[in-house]
């Protein structure tokens, strides 16, 4: 108050003050009268005004509260104290003439009296204009005229225009000049009350006649806990609001010019919700929870829903865990008299229970619009099924179509985009059909989307077409519906059954009835969801859930059941388990069972049953199918009829018969066998080549029972039949089949072992039955049944028998031409020998390949004594080819010996293989003495070979020598010229041009690219200019 | 090798599918045999051989007569020839009852029965074709289509 005082004590001596000072100084109490003021002053004095403003109020609150009471009083006491005064005869004078200084003609004596009596006659003087007596009601009148048709045009900015009553609305746009406006927070959910407390303090202040300079306080629905006040500026927004509870004035910002206008626009997008329609709820305990309305509450926010109830019956009062909601169900009297009779009532239809509403099983509840999500609600027709229990089976789809369509109804009806089409759920090229509007019924092609989801449609019709108009017609996407037709190949977009592709059978409505490509069974699907699709797509199935759950997987089951996976979905799984029942259930719910054993069980005559296996049930059904899981006690079988896989069923082990074990069976688990006597016949090979293998597989089943069979697990290529090329691994085998799993596209197929190539770590091929006779030979030196069996005739198997032991008996009769059949008994036969005779390496493995220089060697030579086991064709006409027509040839023979031999001599330090590897003028130390040499001429078909030693003397190695004189190559070394002596590029010379560990780097001559090479591949080449 | 050849074909292509041409039912002639060419690192050779046969391939719309295989809840699945056509219960007569107690399960109205083994003529309603096999759905649910007398 003291600066003030000063100020006027400044200014007491002037009556005549200048307008400076009436701006700098008189402000805050012109303020009280300006009502009547210029208005060329007040838009003088705004700015200024504010900054003091802004000021004083820092000051009250430094000063605390007490002064700020006292501070405060007098302002608007003395405005009502002067007020008062104004209707005194002097100076309403002064107030008719409207000039600017008369009012504050106050000294401030004055002023500090009206002060004193305001506090003291607050209350009597409020009244004060018509507590006047000395005027009469037309003088009152009058005087409120003069004043209030001045505050409207004053306070507003524009100049009183007389005769225009109308101002065009966009002029009354605040500006600057306008009051501002105050943002305010207070406490949410009070904002009525408190505009209501402080519209009634602003009353009365007006009624007494005193002007507030504030103009509007209100709040806006949508926007709780902040009020807004309309004013000439802070203080006078402070002062409306002072004192009422839940106002937090001190938070009070301005809001912007503007952004006046958007804070009491009014949208006229008015959200209706119509009867029918789908909502979300956002929040509690039914958050993301369908619900349809059921009615509109009239004059509120508020709509009736019903849900699904999720009840947890047996909460006793407490609050639920978090995180835990119960399952959606429909309400059930029973369980609720059972856990609180008393709540329960019921009047007409209706249940009350717990204070809430139930009708048919479902909630009713009064929501605001606010806690419910409106827009994008895209209920699944899973959800909406929901809604039609209660309705008896075959009435369950009609009654699915309806809530449908509905829904689309009541969409169409009022709101935008909430359940119907949207212009993201189409593409261009699309048949739709309009389904409400003049246009009802067209159908036509989709050819663009434009924004708010404005479709351009090109007709189909035959009369719209033939019009003038003969371009595209624009529909809102909900006026519109997706169109398929039956046969239709279709691909589900959205929903439980996202990905899966099938035919439409029928539609109905908005949903289509899809027949599925993958599992041949029936789906329905809102037409929303389809888009036409030629690929085929297995569907949930492609994104398994569980990781490492697959369809056709065996599962744990709840209870110590077992099932296999029917469908592996993202949120359900469906399980056939052991009782031949289908079920759906969680992910979670089933345990994959894993193992690395193989399961297998016992079929109806006691023979293994496996997986792949071919079954037919005994008696029952007769049915019959593929085995795809096995336990102890059930089989899981795959019946192939029904397009895209057929059904699976559940059976006991002992009620089926293995078609496998009617042709005999040979399983090295399978020990029930023997008894069965199914045992000397071949695995499901015929028993032709009888004896010899069954003697071999019985040594086999006694010493190496649980043995796998060596190609399980390797990578493999099929060089013949459909898959001819294809990689893949072996993930197991079966008789002659190996089951593999390709590594093109994941898929498993069976293929003939005989047309199968093992590829090994070195990259190089080797077949099958060689790799397998290797293995076999390797392990344990006890031969494999198959070995000899693969041999084309029982001549091979028993020149095996005899031969084993003693190398003479290899004296493969002529007879044993086994070769001649083709190469493929060719390279069994020795191959079976291998673990018996020495120098059975290489023999197995040029006959195997034909293109073996050692090999042909000793196959070929069919008049040398014991080995001649003449080939058909000459395989020693290719081995200097490397590189030529059959590229695979040598790199196969290579293969072999680099072929894990676990059991055997090592290939490299072996003998054996010197007819192998000889070439001329490969440098050789004789392992016997020591020497060293060039092989001057080799002959490998005869296997004689003359090393010209460093000595000068020359060493014949023959056949018999050979083990005896034990000839190496000598490994290379850096810049050494070099010969290949195995693998691809067998024979090539060329220079080593460095080394990496094992392998080498291999200059061939006349190229100038360097090749990796085993090191063990190259031997040291004399071209005969060094001299040793 | 022609001999081989011609029999390798017959043996390879007779009775499958592709997607483009339908089933290939038998080969009529052969027109030419190409030289063999040698598949590098396989050692064996391919021959290209032109041929004409008789195919088969279903169209929608297509209107064929065809046995019955299996009747299940969902509808009924017939064979005409090697193709498969599955019928749906949508795309039959709604005044056929599925009896699936009776042995074999049947469909039956008052005078017609469809189970295993049974005539019908159904129209193809749509095709889907994989690379190697072709699915058909059908519908007996027009004039002059069903059980043939």
């Amino acid at each position: 108050m003291a600066d003030v005082e000063d100020l006027f004590a400044e200014d007491s001596d002037g009556q005549q003050y200048s307008e400076d000072d009436s701006q700098s100084h008189g402000t805050r109490r012109r303020r009280q009268y300006s009502d009547e003021e210029e208005e060329l002053d007040e838009v003088q004095d705004n700015g200024e005004d504010d900054d003091e403003e802004e000021d004083e109020d820092f000051d009250y609150q430094k000063k605390g509260a007490k002064k700020d009471q006292r501070r405060k009083r007098p302002r608007t006491h003395n405005f009502l104290d002067i007020e008062a005064s104004v209707d005194t005869d002097d100076e309403e004078d002064d107030d008719e003439e409207g000039a600017l200084g008369d009012f504050i003609v106050d000294n401030e004596d004055e002023l500090a009296t009206a002060e004193r009596d305001a506090l003291r006659h607050r209350s009597a003087a409020r009244p004060a204009m018509f507590q006047d007596e000395t005027l009469d009601a037309e003088a009152i009148e009058a005087q409120l005229r003069e004043r209030y048709s001045g505050y409207a045009a004053g306070k507003r900015g524009a100049a009183p225009a007389v005769d225009t009553d109308w101002v065009p609305q966009r002029l009354l746009l605040p500006g600057v000049r306008d009051p501002q406006m105050w943002n305010v927070r207070c406490s949410p959910g009070k904002e009525r009350d408190i505009v209501m407390a402080a519209a009634r303090r602003v009353l009365q202040w007006t009624n007494s006649g005193k002007f507030s300079n504030v103009f509007s306080i209100y709040s806006r629905d949508g926007l709780s806990g902040y009020i807004y006040v309309e004013a000439r500026s802070q203080a006078d927004a402070q002062a409306a609001l002072e004192g009422i509870p839940g106002v937090f004035a001190s938070k009070m910002t301005l809001v912007p010019v503007d952004d006046m206008v958007d804070v009491v626009k009014v949208k006229t997008q008015i959200r209706r919700l119509n009867a029918g329609a789908w909502v979300r709820m956002r929040r509690g305990n039914y958050a993301g929870d369908l619900a349809q309305v059921v009615a509109t509450i009239e004059s509120s926010d508020a709509v009736e829903v019903r849900l699904v109830p999720r009840i947890d019956y047996n909460a006793d009062g407490r609050a639920n865990r978090r995180g835990t909601r119960p399952a959606p169900r429909l309400f059930s009297i029973e369980e609720a008299r059972r856990a609180d009779p008393r709540t329960l009532s019921s009047r007409q239809n209706e249940i009350l229970w717990k204070s809430e509403r139930f009708i048919g099983g479902y909630l009713h509840k009064d929501v605001r619009i606010a806690s419910l999500q409106v827009d994008e609600v895209k209920p699944t027709l899973e959800e909406i099924a929901a809604f039609a229990a209660g309705e008896t089976d075959g009435d369950e789809q009609a009654a699915i179509a309806a809530l449908a369509s509905q829904a689309a109804a009541a969409s169409a009806g009022g709101v935008d985009e909430a359940n119907g089409l949207t212009g993201r759920d189409l593409q261009p090229g699309e048949n739709v059909e309009v389904i409400e509007g003049d246009l009802a019924g067209v159908v036509g092609v989709v050819r663009s989307i434009e924004s708010n989801n404005i479709v351009r449609v090109e007709p189909d019709m035959g009369a719209l077409r033939r019009g003038a108009r003969t371009g595209t017609m624009s529909f809102p996407a909900r006026q519109l519906r997706k169109r398929f037709s039956t046969g239709d190949h279709v691909k589900v977009l959205s929903g439980r059954h996202s990905g899966e592709t099938g035919m439409v059978l029928a539609v109905t409505d908005a949903v289509a009835t899809v027949f599925t490509d993958i599992g041949g069974s029936e789906i329905r699907v809102l037409t929303r969801d389809l888009r036409l699709s030629s690929d085929i797509g297995a569907g949930a199935a492609d994104q398994p859930a569980v990781v490492g759950l697959d369809v056709d997987d065996l599962v744990y089951l709840e209870g110590g059941q077992m099932g296999v996976v029917l469908k592996a979905g993202r949120d359900a799984l469906t399980v056939l388990d052991d009782r031949s029942e289908v079920r759906t259930l969680a992910p979670r719910a089933a345990r994959p069972a894993r193992g690395g054993f193989e399961r297998t069980g016992v079929d109806h005559s006691g023979n293994p049953i496996r997986r792949g296996d071919t079954v037919r049930e005994v008696g029952g059904a007769r049915r019959q199918g593929a085995v795809v899981q096995v336990t102890r006690f059930v089989v899981f079988v795959k019946t192939r009829d029904g397009p895209g896989g057929g059904s699976v069923f559940a059976v006991r082990t002992r009620q089926v018969e293995s078609a496998a074990a009617r042709q005999g069976s040979l399983d090295p688990y399978a020990t029930r066998s023997m008894r069965t006597g199914a045992y000397d016949s071949g695995r499901g090979r015929g028993g032709g080549r009888g004896g010899a293998r069954g003697g071999a597989r019985g040594g086999r089943v006694g010493s190496l029972r649980g043995g796998r069979d060596p190609l399980v697990g390797k990578t493999v290529i099929a060089n013949r039949g459909p898959y001819k090329g294809y990689a893949g691994i072996v993930k197991d085998i079966t008789g002659t089949l190996a089951r593999i799993e390709l590594h093109t596209n994941a898929r498993v197929v069976n293929v003939d072992k005989d047309k199968l190539s093992v590829r090994l770590p070195s990259g190089e091929t080797v077949p099958a039955g060689d790799y397998m006779a290797s293995n076999g030979a390797g392990s344990g030196g006890s031969p494999r049944g198959q070995t000899p069996a693969r041999s084309n005739g029982s001549s091979a198997g028993s020149s095996w028998n005899s031969g084993a032991g003693n190398d003479s008996g290899w004296g493969a009769p002529p007879a044993a031409t086994p070769r001649s059949g083709g190469y493929d008994g060719a390279r069994a036969q020795p191959a079976g020998a291998t673990p018996a005779s020495q120098g059975g390496w290489d023999v197995a493995t040029p006959s195997s390949t034909g293109g073996w220089d050692a090999g042909s060697g000793a196959a070929g030579s069919g008049s040398s004594g014991n080995w001649g086991t003449p080939a058909p064709f000459t395989p020693g006409a290719l081995p200097q080819t490397p590189g030529g027509p059959f590229p695979q040839t040598p790199g196969s023979s290579g293969g072999f010996y680099d072929a894990p031999t676990p059991g055997g001599r090592p290939a490299e330090g072996g003998t054996d293989g010197f007819f192998g590897w000889a070439v001329q003028r490969a440098v050789v130390v004789l392992a016997s003495s020591g020497q060293r040499g060039v092989i001057k001429e080799v002959a490998p078909e005869r296997q004689q070979a003359i090393v010209q030693l460093d000595s000068g003397s020359t060493q014949v190695i023959d056949r018999n020598s050979v083990s005896r004189i034990d000839p190496r190559p000598v490994r290379a070394e850096k810049r050494d010229r070099v010969v290949v002596i195995r693998g691809a590029r067998k024979g090539a010379l060329g220079t080593m041009v460095g080394k990496d560990g094992a392998e080498a780097l291999f200059q061939p001559d006349g190229d100038s690219s360097w090749h990796p090479e085993p090191l063990r591949n190259l031997a040291i080449y004399d071209d005969g200019s060094s001299s040793r | 090798m022609r001999e081989f050849v011609t029999k390798r074909l017959y043996k390879d292509v007779e009775g499958t599918c592709t997607g483009r041409y339908g089933y290939i039912v038998a080969v009529v002639a052969i027109l030419e045999i190409q030289t063999g060419k040698i598949i590098p690192g396989y050692g064996s050779a391919e021959f290209q051989v032109k041929y004409s046969a008789i195919l088969f391939k279903p169209f929608k719309n297509e209107v064929l007569d065809a046995v019955v295989d299996t009747v299940n809840k969902m509808g009924f699945f017939a064979n005409a020839g090697p193709l498969q056509i599955f019928v749906s219960k949508a795309l039959i007569p709604s005044d056929m009852e599925l009896d699936l107690n009776s042995n074999p399960p049947s469909l039956h109205s008052n005078d017609q029965k469809i189970e295993k083994g049974t005539l019908v003529r159904i129209k193809i309603a749509g095709t889907r074709i994989d690379a190697t096999n072709i699915y058909a759905i059908g519908t007996i649910k027009e004039d002059y289509l069903g059980v043939i007398e």
